[in-house]
């Protein structure tokens, strides 16, 4: 059994290219992230019994930690949970011997069975298959494991009472929380602008709006056009195009004497002046 | 034709503009751009006339000048022209969205809003005109107006005065001219 996971399994630490149905493949591996996410259930329950025993709680964290690094793609779950079990009688040996945990024999064997146990269990038995599924599995276990000991240290601490507001980038941050980014803009003034639609374009010449002509708005009937058309047009009879009645030379000033300030009006007066050149 | 820009223009752009562009003695840089526009708003015009064309209306240029048209508008069913094919030229000022095209009828019609060298009496096409109107909008005017004349804006006083009196009478006679002239 072992020598057999043993030679099934190296061939899967080689990287091999190759083009294999990558449907099939996700498959494989959302079923063993399943199983493994199962396993980790059990596996953070009888972690948490541990802790409970045992004061120093960072202690198998780290060693998980550790572990992971040093068995290069190999079931992390198993061998974490044999650390787990072990943890207590580390730490009372003074955690000096943590390194006969993941080198020994019996945990790497264990690791490789399991690998050909569940490639079986799921395929049958690609056994190239099993590098991308076990990259992905570890990079997977890692995530969580990272947001995990999180969860696990702050729960160590108590949960202390948060007195700071959510950051927006904050992972921890309740879904359920009103963005503030939307408030800022408001919806009801928004809403009345955007009644009367900006086209992209001028109507009259069909030259593109630019940001100055698509906040112009010299009729109150709504129509828009650009700066330029809307000079050519106060040049000659300086009606506007989408209701007929004359362009009420005043519409700058009233719209600035609402702002006040003395600029605005001399703004307003030569604006005026443009027009009625 | 006296209006025409560029009359002799060739259907290129540049040219037109140019020429339009010193033939005004006001300004050449303000006619230059102006008419560039104008050449720029009838190709778009044209564009959209060729995806969209308005029920029973045809309107391109004549030649490879973008500024002299040729429009047909088919006579409504339900009125005196019926079935007949009337021609009109449309002739746009360089300044064209700003001012109204110049439409005249080149086929002959019994029509109080038309006088009898083919001039329309229409108000969008004199003191209503506006630059957001196109040239599928005033097709459809003119179309509007073989449903149902302007009787009170007349081209012929007398055309209208016979509309508004005698109805069978003036039916019968644009029916007749339109047999004879539009078909």
């Amino acid at each position: 059994m072992i020598s057999d996971s043993i030679t099934n399994a190296s061939p899967t630490s080689a990287p091999t290219a190759r083009d294999s149905p990558k449907k099939k493949r996700s498959n494989k591996s959302a079923k063993l992230k399943q199983n493994k996410l199962g396993l980790r259930r059990e596996q953070w329950l009888s972690q948490v019994a541990v802790t409970n025993k045992e004061k120093s709680a960072k202690k198998p964290v780290e060693l998980e930690r550790r572990e992971e690094d040093n068995s290069n793609g190999g079931d992390v779950v198993d061998v974490r949970q044999e650390s787990y079990m072990e943890s207590p009688s580390n730490s009372s040996m003074g955690g000096g011997s943590s390194s006969t945990n993941f080198s020994g024999c019996s945990s790497s064997s264990s690791c490789s069975g399991n690998i050909t146990e569940e490639d079986n269990a799921v395929d049958d038995g690609e056994g190239e298959e099993c590098v991308d599924d076990w990259e992905a599995l570890a990079d997977a276990l890692e995530a969580e494991e990272n947001e995990s000991v999180k969860v696990e240290e702050e729960s160590v601490r108590e949960q202390p009472s948060r007195k700071q507001a959510w950051r927006p980038d904050d992972d921890l941050r309740p879904q359920g929380l009103p963005n503030l980014g939307k408030q800022l803009s408001f919806p009801e003034l928004d809403k009345r602008y955007s009644a009367v639609s900006v086209p992209s374009s001028c109507p009259i010449c069909y030259e593109d709006l630019d940001l100055t002509d698509s906040s112009f708005l010299p009729c109150p009937c709504g129509f828009r056009l650009c700066l330029f058309c809307h000079k050519t047009i106060c040049d000659g009879d300086g009606r506007c195009p989408g209701c007929r009645k004359a362009y009420e030379q005043d519409v700058n000033r009233a719209e600035s004497s609402v702002q006040g300030g003395g600029f605005t009006i001399r703004l307003a007066r030569s604006s005026s002046m443009f027009c009625r050149f | 034709m006296m209006t025409t820009p560029g009359g002799n223009g060739r259907f290129k752009a540049l040219p037109t503009a140019m020429y339009a562009g010193y033939s005004g003695t006001a300004s050449s840089w303000v006619a230059k751009t102006s008419v560039s526009a104008s050449g720029k708003r009838i190709q778009r015009e044209m564009a959209e006339l060729n995806v969209d064309p308005p029920p029973e209306c045809s309107a391109g240029p004549k030649g490879d000048n973008l500024y002299h048209w040729i429009a047909t508008i088919i006579g409504p069913s339900g009125t005196p022209y019926e079935g007949g094919i009337f021609f009109l030229d449309m002739i746009f000022p360089s300044d064209y969205p700003f001012k109204p095209p110049k439409v005249v009828f080149k086929t002959r019609i019994y029509h109080c809003n038309v006088d009898t060298s083919g001039n329309l009496s229409v108000e969008i096409l004199r003191d209503s005109w506006s630059p957001a109107l196109t040239i599928t909008k005033v097709l459809q005017a003119i179309r509007s107006i073989f449903l149902k004349p302007e009787t009170y804006n007349p081209a012929l006083p007398v055309i209208a005065r016979l509309y508004l009196s005698d109805r069978e009478k003036h039916e019968e006679v644009a029916k007749e001219w339109t047999l004879r002239f539009a078909k």
